[in-house]
């Protein structure tokens, strides 16, 4: 796993070892937080309750990578890095599942999983849902 | 507020890099504050304990910070005011600013301004920007810097229709410029078409190749400003540049973040802090963009010149692509833009890249171009961004005092 800059991402990356991820909203003014933080940076209040997100939301925008920033990249191109807005109203950086990057839009529906390799978030897009089923 | 012509730029200096010579940023900076000071008709003793302004320390110079202090140390030019003016990068043209302040408030008569890299020298540059991605939340996916600005590429051609045949044709432009340049780093491989930019190869979809900056002239570029009282400039020189109107605006630092939502602001990629920062700059020159004759803005990539050149205020949001569609910023258009390459063609020289920005409005308005000329420039726009969209800088120049 990624090195971490605070306890708060620490307590994020527990989250995705368990398959969450985890965001933050203020108890104060109910922004939703997103980095991690250890205080709200819009009311500048202390009290951030740690909520689970649904980890559905579309495609804000994506790139194929070609060239890669470092050796170790290098091995894997072409991959696709993707920003997903999620439904609780914030942005994560992603990858886009493999086998979809030929076909990724940007307002694809998809869900995002905790990665099982190095890459900590992995979106795919979300089934049709059947007539009658929500 | 609005300056007046109270201060002015009375003197620049730029130094090129050559092969065989040692072209450590620090020479090429002492090089340029000696010809700006001598442009401006001014001696050493003349700006001797005075003010030094620096952009961030140069990559090539393997020295994280205090470059100022080093610079000064080297040309025994003590000061009793000097400083690095980072601004992300963007500190270069801010640097105007800090200038106009210590003038206006008296400080000092004179400030020197100077900013010099070279890319030949970094070590490692191809990892630069890692530096400037979040450890925990962008890092772990192998991000780029042009794959980040790729993804602000796509979602302007998602959100206004654009195409990358348009995208296309802000690298023709630059390079139709950047061939008349004798330092532009691009100049050696002619005029492009659309066609030879969407055949290059893929870098960050929807990027290719040509819709990229480079890092150059790799030999290194410097430059250097005197800036002081418009009343004394007048007295120094024929040909003063008054410094009209600064804007500054800093939003976020890095690409996630701009996508944060924040109250009053919508999170968006397509526009940018350059917006405030011109609005700034224009209300202090009392100003509007139909009176411009020349611009110089950061565009490392082909999607950022729509995106700036609508944040500057010269084109609606989304419609800026028409102004190359249009043949407006070509050579011969009525709204010149990066008549030495910009990034795109002449190259980013380091961190020092908004210097030459700087360096070719102002040489377009004394009429001193290197490349092609300009007829007539009398009111020009500098804009510098560091990046990724993370801070924004705009200064107005003009010929007349007002």
């Amino acid at each position: 796993m990624t090195e971490s800059d605070s306890s708060e991402t620490a307590k994020y990356l527990e989250g995705l070892a368990s398959g969450k991820l985890l965001y933050q909203q203020c108890a104060d003014c109910e922004a939703v937080v997103w980095r991690p933080r250890h205080l709200c940076p819009e009311c500048w209040g202390t009290s951030l309750n740690w909520l689970e997100s649904a980890r559905t939301g579309t495609v804000y925008t994506f790139t194929a990578v070609h060239v890669a920033p470092t050796p170790a990249w290098a091995e894997r191109v072409p991959y696709t890095i993707a920003s997903i807005e999620l439904g609780e109203g914030f942005w994560v950086m992603v990858h886009i599942a493999e086998d979809e990057v030929d076909t990724v839009q940007i307002g694809d529906q998809v869900e995002v999983i905790a990665g099982d390799g190095d890459v900590p978030l992995v979106a795919h897009k979300r089934k049709k849902s059947v007539g009658g089923t929500r | 507020m609005n300056l007046n012509g109270t201060v002015a730029i009375a003197g620049f200096g730029d130094i090129y890099g050559e092969e065989g010579r040692d072209n450590l940023p620090t020479h090429l900076a002492a090089e340029a504050i000696i010809a700006a000071t001598k442009d401006a008709g001014l001696t050493k003793a003349d700006v001797t304990d005075q003010a030094l302004l620096t952009g961030r320390s140069p990559f090539g110079e393997g020295r994280p910070q205090q470059w100022n202090s080093k610079l000064s140390s080297y040309l025994h030019l003590p000061t009793r005011v000097s400083t690095e003016i980072t601004s992300h990068a963007a500190g270069a043209n801010a640097m105007l600013k800090h200038a106009a302040s210590l003038i206006l408030s008296g400080v000092t008569e004179y400030v020197i301004c100077v900013h010099a890299d070279t890319p030949g020298l970094v070590r490692m540059l191809e990892e630069a920007p890692m530096e400037d991605t979040h450890v925990d939340f962008e890092q772990p996916f192998g991000p780029t810097m042009p794959a980040l600005y790729a993804m602000i590429a796509r979602r302007y051609m998602y959100e206004f229709g654009a195409t990358s045949e348009q995208l296309a044709q802000v690298a023709v432009h630059a390079q139709n410029w950047a061939v008349h340049h004798p330092y532009a780093a691009k100049a050696s491989k002619g005029q492009i078409t659309a066609e030879d930019v969407l055949s290059s190869r893929e870098i960050a979809s929807p990027y290719r190749l040509w819709d990229c900056a480079l890092w150059g002239p790799k030999f290194g570029t410097a430059g250097s400003f005197v800036v002081t009282s418009g009343e004394r400039a007048r007295d120094l020189t024929e040909n003063p540049l008054y410094i009209l109107g600064v804007g500054e605006a800093q939003v976020s630092e890095t690409f996630s973040e701009q996508l944060e939502s924040r109250a009053n602001m919508p999170a968006t990629l397509t526009t940018t802090s350059c917006a405030a920062a011109a609005a700034q700059a224009y209300e202090m020159a009392g100003i509007s963009p139909n009176d411009v004759d020349v611009v110089g803005a950061g565009v490392n990539f082909t999607a950022m010149a729509p995106i700036l050149l609508e944040d500057l205020g010269f084109a609606a949001k989304g419609e800026g692509l028409r102004l190359f569609d249009e043949g407006r910023t070509d050579v011969g258009g009525d709204l010149p833009f990066n008549t030495n390459g910009g990034w795109l063609s002449f190259g980013q020289a380091g961190v020092s890249c908004g210097m030459d920005t700087m360096i070719e409005v102002a040489r377009q308005m004394r009429g001193e171009a290197l490349g092609l000329q300009v007829p007539d420039c009398r009111l020009g726009i500098i804009q510098n961004q560091g990046g990724p969209l993370a801070y924004n800088t705009v200064t107005v120049l003009s010929t007349q005092p007002n």
